[in-house]
């Protein structure tokens, strides 16, 4: 009796997200494939076609580019944050973060009010609608993420082995040289992955920014099935992306198999070198502070030409969100856009975090009885992870492909936005909270349990309140990234389910300062929130420092 | 005047004196060992002696030569840290010819060199391993040729045997003394085990409180 109940119990919690998960990701996937895989020659025409040649050449091309400039750039800044100490540090690698959360739209938003005509530096640079105001774009995303990404592995590196080097009669240069580059090829590599691959399904940029001029494999999946309507070469480009993005994730795994070293860290308060003399203090301050303002300037023209008109500071811009100056049947109030978006984003979140939630529960009462368990708990984590190398755009062509089967009160509505962003924000909701459940002690559930708490118990009254800080850092993700997201909502955009992105590309695409200035205040509102949102969870990652019955380990030993 | 000096060497962190005016000599060949319990400083000396950390004040002196104020590679010390620090990257023999290679040595006379320190300390055939598939022993073996490839005037060795498990230790202590005494240099050898200690060194001194009892 008790085993089918635990049998029924284990059905449900692990049925739901894998039910889930296939109806709504694998399904539409696999419909893209099928479209594909049973015409083969849509793919190799694509192939032999001129035209789609230069957009696949220009999409590998501009993200290479992009790659190679934000590691050039990023390198040095990496260094600097990794091997010394001094004070802003932290501030800084918060700030250069924040392009990276801003929704892509918000980012090509505050690019045309730069560059575009009427633009701050229009006059004298004139980046407008060439491929380097794209790069540009790419460089100030992702530029962060070396930083963070390279320089935080970077800073847990043992000093030994530059010390070693030291003995050996390296100078400066040459422990720098052959011995901190060397180690850091696998930290570096992942990085620049990760970089190439948003550069590389980088959609908003390019269509926004792009023009007619330029377009990439995203931008051609989004032309093809909303404006020209061929199904069949989306999904032929569709293919081959996935195909390249496969590609370039056999490439990363390869070079972490191969450089899979056990690194020596470094060691619990191993002093960081400090820079010597206020001097350097001040150049090194000086230099990063200027990172942070070019970083940043995109973002601060927009919100000031969001309140700037030819009669000076005015709130025209927010004020003309609540007005129908067009006189059209169709306007569509930005009010509208506003509760959409922040719909879906509560959805959404709150349905990943839910599954999410549903997979560790599954796992711990589970997983000690049951060897299935475990390998059941495996394989939804790893469906669970495909969706970060599924592009938005590919997914939303998924669900129009499947459009027939998929029941249609459920389509053209908010609730088919919010199961695709539930889908996108699984992967994280699942990668912020396995983890913080993972560094529980086992012991201390096993105390719990020797007192007499069931296992609904020890959910209730251990495991909740020890991650309650990752299911509000998952919660606020899912949110931001909803309410950033982009291709997905527009593939599948109806006038009663627009979300802000949508809305704001809408205004940009229609001509006139009036439309252009509602882009600016509602992007600038958007990077508020999104802005807003990142700092909450930079204070919610702040460790709570508390030990217990664990050594404090001396200095020197790692 | 003996080989190498230490005069008066103190050091304090954050107030705390761990260092305190520490003399200490010794001749070619000998080997002392450090003993003290955990957290006493015994790294620390070693670390300025390498000029891997500066000390409050004191002298150090190698081969009749003041090197006090020498940057750490210009010091040419033999240092096994602890943990070893091997080069990930780099096979048996680039961690061997690390230092040889900073130094633009031929082709051929590095691979003498790596040859002549592999026969040494018995690990001949190895060259071409990854550092990581070695066991714990075998790694100790290539930290200390490395620390030899360049010739040093001092050989400091932290805590040695704190990687391996007891059996293996009583075999490799043996062993690793052998070592240090065809090298005829002098060693320093830090340790928190009496025994140990006892077996590995002609001397003992002992860290305790900020002073060296000998
Ligand atoms: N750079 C440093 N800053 C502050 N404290 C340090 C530093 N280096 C070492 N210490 C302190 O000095 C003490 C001695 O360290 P160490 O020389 O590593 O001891 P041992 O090697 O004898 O175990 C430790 O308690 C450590 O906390
Ligand atoms: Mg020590």
């Amino acid at each position: 009796m008790a085993s089918l109940k635990r049998t029924v119990a284990l059905g449900i919690l692990f049925g739901i997200p894998l039910g889930f998960l296939t109806f709504f990701f694998l399904y539409p996937l696999g419909m893209v494939f099928l479209r594909s895989g049973f015409q083969v020659q849509e793919v190799f025409a694509v192939l032999a076609d001129d035209y789609y040649r230069g957009v696949i050449w220009f999409t590998v091309w501009q993200a290479a580019v992009s790659t190679i400039i934000c590691l050039l750039i990023g390198l040095p800044l990496a260094y600097v944050t990794a091997q010394y100490d001094f004070r802003g540090k932290r501030l800084f690698r918060t700030l250069i973060m924040v392009p990276f959360v801003m929704p892509t739209v918000v980012m090509a938003v505050a690019m045309r009010a730069l560059f575009a005509r009427g633009g701050l530096f229009a006059g004298w640079l004139p980046l407008y609608e060439t491929v380097w105001l794209i790069i540009l774009a790419n460089v100030l995303y992702n530029i962060g993420i070396v930083v963070r990404i390279a320089g935080e592995s970077w800073e847990r590196l043992s000093p030994q082995y530059r010390e070693v080097a030291a003995v050996l009669g390296a100078n400066h240069w040459q422990r720098f040289r052959f011995v901190h580059m060397p180690l850091m090829v696998p930290a570096l590599a992942g990085a620049a992955l990760l970089i190439f691959l948003y550069c590389f399904c980088s959609f908003g940029v390019i269509l926004l920014l792009g023009g007619s001029s330029f377009s990439s494999i995203e931008v051609e999946i989004y032309r093809q099935t909303t404006q020209l309507l061929h199904m069949d070469i989306a999904a032929a480009l569709a293919f081959i992306q996935l195909i390249l993005t496969l590609f370039a994730g056999a490439v990363y795994l390869f070079l972490q198999r191969k450089f899979r070293w056990q690194l020596l860290e470094r060691g619990q308060n191993y002093p960081r070198r400090r820079l010597s003399g206020s001097g350097q203090h001040r150049l090194v301050r000086l230099l990063l502070g200027i990172i942070v303002l070019v970083v940043f300037l995109p973002f601060f023209v927009l919100v000031f030409r969001s309140f700037y008109t030819e009669n000076g500071f005015t709130l025209d811009r927010y004020a003309a969100l609540f007005t129908n100056t067009t006189g059209s049947l169709f306007f569509l109030s930005p009010f509208v856009y506003f509760r959409n978006s922040f719909l879906i984003a509560g959805g959404a979140a709150l349905l990943a975090v839910f599954l999410a939630m549903l997979v560790v529960i599954a796992d711990i009462s589970f997983r000690k009885r049951h060897k299935a368990v475990s390998w059941l708990a495996q394989s939804v984590q790893i469906i669970a992870s495909l969706p970060l190398g599924v592009s938005a755009v590919v997914l939303g062509l998924g669900y129009l492909l499947s459009a027939l089967i998929v029941p249609s009160p459920l389509f053209a509505s908010r609730s088919l936005i919010i199961i695709m962003h539930a889908v996108i924000g699984f992967p994280f909701a699942l990668a912020t909270l396995y983890p913080a459940y993972q560094r529980i002690e086992p012991t201390v559930l096993e105390a719990a349990q020797v007192l007499g708490a069931t296992s609904w118990q020890r959910m209730r009254y251990v495991v909740l309140p020890l991650i309650r800080q990752a299911l509000a850092i998952a919660v606020s993700y899912v949110c931001l990234l909803s309410l950033g997201e982009f291709g997905a909502a527009l593939m599948v955009s109806r006038p009663d389910n627009a979300t802000l992105t949508v809305g704001i590309s809408k205004y940009l695409s229609q001509p006139g300062s009036l439309n252009f200035g509602r882009a600016l205040a509602m992007s600038s509102i958007l990077a508020g929130v999104s802005f807003t949102g990142m700092l909450l969870i930079e204070r919610l990652r702040q460790p709570k420092t508390y030990q217990i019955g664990s050594v404090q380990h001396a200095v020197h030993d790692s | 005047m003996s080989y190498v000096q230490l005069q008066s060497i103190s050091k304090a962190y954050a107030g705390i004196s761990y260092l305190d005016s520490i003399s200490l000599e010794m001749e070619r060949g000998e080997i002392v060992a450090l003993l003290g319990p955990s957290g006493t400083g015994k790294t620390t000396l070693l670390r300025i002696i390498a000029g891997l950390e500066q000390a409050d004040s004191g002298r150090v002196i190698i081969e009749y030569r003041d090197i006090t104020d020498l940057a750490p590679e210009k010091r040419e010390i033999g240092f096994m840290f602890q943990g070893f620090a091997l080069f990930p990257h780099l096979n048996v023999a680039g961690n061997i010819a690390f230092g040889l290679r900073l130094r633009h040595w031929p082709r051929e006379k590095i691979k003498e060199r790596v040859a002549e320190l592999l026969e040494l300390v018995h690990l001949a055939g190895f060259e071409h391993r990854a550092v990581h598939t070695l066991s714990a022993g075998q790694q100790q073996r290539v930290a200390f040729g490395r620390c030899l490839a360049l010739s040093p005037r001092l050989l400091l060795l932290d805590e040695p045997m704190s990687s391996l498990d007891v059996d293996t230790k009583t075999h490799l202590l043996r062993e690793l003394r052998t070592f240090i005494q065809q090298t005829n240099l002098p060693a320093m050898y830090i340790t928190h085990d009496p025994e140990e200690a006892k077996r590995i060194s002609d001397r003992v001194a002992r860290l305790q409180d900020g002073r060296l009892d000998l």
